[in-house]
């Protein structure tokens, strides 16, 4: 990988070309999810593996401090801010035998140790039948790891799997069954890491993209004389828009569903593209058992490109009713009890593609984030972090996505003081 | 809605307070896993101070009179928890505040806690959690201490000659709330009830003991001594065991004190009243014996079968026996010093 980067610093000054660098395109409404119209086969298999390099500057690549004995753990400080790749593994989460209670990330398990990793290989397959309005998607991911126990092994994810039926040809609009991307907010729509400008998720990342399994409808009308188009996306799922690791996707636990959605209103000039949106979460808490144990979320986001500057955001704030049962599930483990939560944050990010592109170097692309996030479970203290992300990502041939990440982690109040700052990297492989 | 009609009930899981127990002192239809909280909890009255009602118990056929701080049904066992002790380099609390790192209001609140020492060189004593574990200063590891988490003001509630053990009269030592600080650095209150009053079992949690409280046949206390187990004093967190009293079986009541008429009222005849030559013998009231007839007998109370220790009473008929999935903090209080 440091091979990769020198190679990175000498090509990124010369590769100029004279258009603009074209990254990803992803319909909002659907999510990292294929369009039909890609689809020149009936029968198509793509995917991507995405091998990083990442080293925690701490004692111990976690967020924890050695004289913490609060009970539990994860309530004190925050898990996820040593995230060293796209899926917003973070290097550890070894408590070193001190309870922890469910508020975990997965863990890549190389503490402070700079390590190679493979982050995700990713195979998909879409299937568009001649002639019929119906679309079938799976997206299987294997994530091997060093297991914190001992020994290796690889974990198999199911991570999306739909039929999506569109009954309308003169309206886009699309039902969908199965386990497809969240509907909340816009960061979902880089979940894939082939498909985010940098690395690693914000720190408000983990409420809102996690994969759903029920049913959504997404329906966009266009506004052509004022170069404008609407669209809503809603979803009715087990789980809401967390992340499989903090919340059971597989079941509903309660046998409530939970309703999410987003109305989004896009401005499309020729120089200028602004989206905004407005989401919305409300249902059961699906890591409990009880289905007056209720979790909301409201969050605002906004998009704004103009001459090959990005600038996008989003704001959230969400609740938790304590679970009124004992047991707490997730979907790495049963812990003890569903606390009070309540969380606010936000990100921004600004990023710039650089205009030109060669056959060689088909896109460059620097950019700052700045994370916000505060949270509170009952009776502990708020949690006030925030985290400063910088990074660039270059691609190659249309098929090798290299980047380069440092996120610098605070403890503002409420949380111990660690050494947590990550640099990670990231070579994607797209086929 | 179909489907969440037919998910079984959720058992609750609950974490009572003495900020409960204050609060919702007047509801008589409430129980608290088998406690009201009147029974648990004296709100001032003429004779009484706004306090903790004191509870006759018994363990190893020594009287242990105690109170309940706290009360789960269908919980987790309690952690213990760090709260932290600024010294100076002496060792000297010398003014400062301790520091709870989880408030009252938290699932994962505990009054067990583990005092971490920290020795300040003349720096300012933290005032939050952040602060405390962020702290520079020399660490030491400190006694296990029960302090739970009370209202302003709330002590034990005792008339005005201080608090007494109820079965046998004598005088306890006193125990009054500290001023204490919040995670947040916010001001509580607590009860110290000393060091060194708990075992751990493993790195944060305790040895669980059981206690066994006497109920009659609708499933309410009786104003009996409850059954602690061995060692008291260093295992306060129970799971209460409901005892039926067997047939035949009686309290020991002596009629030369007044102050128990209302606990003769309402025993009635399971507290038949001793001989006269009998009807002193402090140091076993509101015991339960086997064989009541003793209460008369001339080799009283070494003829009396008394359940007045675990190995007693878990020799009943299991069937007299019901475990609740309730467990409490039952701290045995201190007999006053000389």
């Amino acid at each position: 990988m440091n091979r990769a980067l020198v190679f990175l610093a000498l090509w990124a000054p010369l590769s100029f070309a004279q258009d603009v660098v074209e990254v990803p395109v992803i319909d909002e409404g659907e999510g990292y999810s294929p369009d039909e119209a890609q689809a020149e086969e009936a029968l198509r298999f793509t995917g991507y593996f995405d091998v990083g390099f990442a080293k925690v500057f701490g004692a111990d690549g976690t967020s924890f401090d050695p004289n913490d004995r609060r009970v539990p753990l994860d309530y004190g400080s925050d898990p996820f801010a040593t995230a060293v790749n796209s899926r917003g593994d973070v290097a550890s989460t070894d408590s070193s035998g001190r309870f922890t209670n469910g508020f975990l990330p997965r863990s890549v398990n190389i503490g402070n140790k700079p390590s190679f990793l493979l982050n995700t290989a990713s195979a998909d397959v879409r299937f568009q039948p001649r002639g019929i309005p119906l679309f079938l998607f799976a997206r299987m991911q294997l994530m091997p790891r060093f297991l914190g126990t001992g020994g290796d092994g690889t974990r198999v994810e199911l991570q999306q799997a739909f039929g999506r039926l569109s009954p309308f040809k003169n309206h886009e609009f699309a039902i969908f069954l199965g386990r497809f991307d969240s509907v909340f907010g816009i960061e979902y729509l880089e979940n894939e890491a082939n498909l985010r400008p940098g690395i690693t998720p914000s720190l408000i990342a983990r409420y809102t993209t996690g994969q759903g399994l029920g049913a959504k409808a997404f329906y966009r009308f266009q506004l052509p004389a004022i170069w404008s188009a609407v669209s809503f996306n809603l979803a009715a799922t087990n789980n809401g828009t967390r992340i499989e690791a903090l919340v059971p996707v597989d079941a509903s636990l309660t046998g409530f569903f939970a309703g999410s959605g987003r109305v989004g209103y896009e401005l499309n000039l020729q120089h200028l593209q602004v989206k905004a949106g407005v989401s919305g979460l409300y249902g059961a808490r699906n890591d409990q058992r009880d289905p007056t144990a209720r979790q909301w979320a409201l969050a605002g986001d906004l998009r704004i490109t103009a001459y090959g500057v990005s600038l996008a955001g989003e704001f959230l704030q969400l609740h938790d009713d304590a679970g009124p049962g004992p047991g707490k599930n997730t979907g790495v483990a049963v812990t003890e009890l569903a606390s009070l939560f309540t969380v606010w944050g936000g990100w921004g990010r600004l990023s710039w593609t650089l205009p030109w592109k060669s056959d060689v170097v088909t896109g460059v692309t620097l950019y700052g984030r700045y994370d916000r996030r505060s949270g509170q479970f009952s009776g502990f203290p708020w949690i006030n972090t925030d985290r400063l992300t910088v990074g660039a990502r270059v691609d190659l041939f249309d098929v090798l996505a290299l980047k380069v990440e440092g996120l610098f982690n605070r403890e503002l109040s409420g949380a111990p003081d660690v050494d947590n700052d990550v640099f990670t990297s990231s070579a994607v492989f797209t086929w | 809605m179909v489907l969440a009609a037919c998910a079984p009930p959720v058992a609750e899981a609950e974490l009572w307070t003495v900020h409960t127990f204050e609060a919702r002192n007047a509801e008589t239809d409430e129980s608290l896993g088998g406690w009201l909280p009147a029974e648990l909890f004296l709100k001032s009255d003429a004779t009484f101070s706004n306090g903790l009602r004191i509870l006759p118990g018994v363990s190893n056929g020594v009287s242990a009179p105690y109170v309940v701080t706290e009360v789960w049904q269908n919980h987790p066992e309690p952690w213990v928890q760090p709260v932290w002790s600024p010294r100076n380099l002496a060792g000297e609390r010398a003014g400062a505040l301790n520091l709870f790192s989880v408030d009252v209001d938290a699932s994962f609140y505990s009054p067990f806690w583990k005092l971490e020492l920290l020795k300040l060189d003349g720096t300012k004593p933290p005032v939050t959690a952040q602060q405390a574990i962020d702290s520079t200063a020399a660490r030491a590891d400190g006694p296990l201490v029960v302090c739970p988490s009370v209202p302003e003001g709330v002590g034990l509630a005792a008339d005005g000659s201080g608090p007494r053990d109820p079965a046998t009269g004598a005088a306890l030592a006193l125990v009054e709330p500290s001023p204490g600080l919040r995670a947040d650095g916010k001001p509580m209150h607590y009860l110290d009830f000393g060091p060194e009053r708990f075992v751990l079992s493993g790195t944060q949690r305790l040895v669980v003991a059981t206690g066994y409280f006497f109920v009659d046949e609708t499933g309410a206390n009786l104003p009996i001594a409850a059954v602690l187990p061995p060692e008291a004093r260093r295992h306060p967190l129970l799971w209460r065991v409901d005892v039926r009293l067997p047939d035949g079986a009686g309290v020991y009541l002596p009629t030369t004190r007044p102050e128990l008429r209302e606990v003769r009222a309402k025993l009635g005849a399971l507290a038949p009243a001793p001989s006269i030559a009998n009807d002193n013998a402090m140091n076993f009231t509101l015991r339960v014996a086997l064989n009541p007839d003793c209460f008369q007998a001339v080799d009283f109370p070494t003829s009396c079968r008394w359940l007045d220790r675990s190995s007693a009473v878990e020799a009943l008929p299991g069937s007299l026996l019901t475990r609740r999935e309730v467990q409490a903090t039952v701290v045995v209080l201190d007999g006053k010093a000389p």
